[in-house]
């Protein structure tokens, strides 16, 4: 079973956060975080997250 | 009363002990006196390895059971089973010498060293981490100084304790609330999103101190469930799909499932940004 899955990207394509599927919460991709370094072990260990949803980002008119 | 000051030693009080450096900030432990609890634990508290209970503590490798109470402003824990340990950042010690000293009848040590009754002293190396650790008894009042002779507690203003706590730990809803507050006015002081883009939340949110790193953040309805949101106009739950934006001073945009949330559509959440160490 998947634990984390990928956010969208930012509007300038970088992956920033990813999400952990045990209790909803939003991780960014901050090395000094731990909850981030257990997400890269997670990956060294040979797992990999979803994908993430594909979004549409369309500007509403002002 | 008489006051001796040496160049050398620092200043002696007349019951003896010596002031060797400034008094204020002396603390390398934040919390000491467990007087901020944000996460709002009660009774007999069970926490599993590396979990958090009162600010800045967590159970050691074993766990820990607590119980605690508070008399006359002053908050004693009972350590019942495993321990309770801090990480110190580095960024707040300078190498030298250290001094634990508490009140209580729990032992404790600093890093990889041994258990022992107050007093405890350890060579740390500044920028590095450093861990206290309390096992089974009483404590409070925990203190970690520079130098080899403990000095009396330090008691900071309850405001200015809170901040050096959400340095780790930020929550939006009240401090008296442990969890999201369940309540028909559970939006109150919640933060607040527009949507300005189609799957796309906009939002202001800032932390009252600058983290210690960009934290991880949970997003709560005010039905206490994650990660959702409420849509003002519609009192449709929106489920969040991700965070965009965000660093160690706030959160500016995040995703959501429905593509057209609609033009300036207003949305309240709850939420926790947690960067503990």
């Amino acid at each position: 079973m998947k634990n984390y899955k990928l956010c969208p990207t930012d509007f300038e394509g970088n992956q920033t956060y990813v999400h952990r599927l045990s209790d909803g919460a939003f991780i960014p991709f901050d090395n000094s975080n731990t909850d981030y370094k257990e997400y890269l072990e997670w990956v060294a260990e040979g797992n990999t997250p979803e994908d993430a949803d594909e979004i549409t980002t369309t500007r509403y008119p002002e | 009363m008489s006051v001796v000051i040496n160049g050398t030693n620092g200043v002696t009080y007349n019951d003896g002990t010596i002031q060797a450096t400034a008094p204020a900030q002396k603390n390398k432990i934040i919390n000491g006196n467990f007087a901020i609890n944000q996460r709002g634990v009660s009774g007999t508290v069970s926490l599993s390895a590396g979990a958090y209970g009162h600010d800045r503590f967590k159970a050691g490798s074993s766990g820990c059971t607590y119980t605690f109470a508070t008399s006359a402003n002053v908050t004693t824990i009972t350590i019942t089973a495993g321990s309770l340990q801090q990480v110190i950042e580095g960024v707040n010690l300078q190498s030298g010498t250290h001094v634990l000293s508490w009140t209580g009848t729990a032992q404790a040590k600093i890093d990889s060293g041994s258990y022992a009754d107050t007093g405890v002293t350890a060579t740390l190396t500044g920028g590095t981490n450093a861990t206290v650790e309390f096992g089974t008894g009483t404590v409070t009042k925990a203190q970690l100084e520079a130098g080899t002779t403990a000095t009396p507690f330090e008691n900071l203003q309850f405001t200015n304790q809170l901040q050096l706590c959400q340095r780790y730990y930020y929550k939006s809803y009240a401090q008296n609330s442990g969890t999201v507050p369940l309540t028909s006015s559970g939006w109150i002081g919640s933060r607040h999103g527009i949507a300005y883009a189609t799957n796309n939340i906009g939002m202001d949110v800032r932390y009252p101190v600058i983290m210690r790193a960009s934290p991880t953040v949970t997003i709560y309805h005010q039905d206490g469930t994650t990660p959702n949101v409420y849509e003002i106009h519609t009192g449709v739950k929106r489920a969040v799909t991700g965070v965009q934006y965000g660093n160690d001073s706030g959160v500016w945009n995040i995703t959501a499932s429905v593509a057209d949330l609609g033009v300036t559509a207003h949305y309240y959440f709850q939420m926790t940004a947690i960067a503990e160490l």
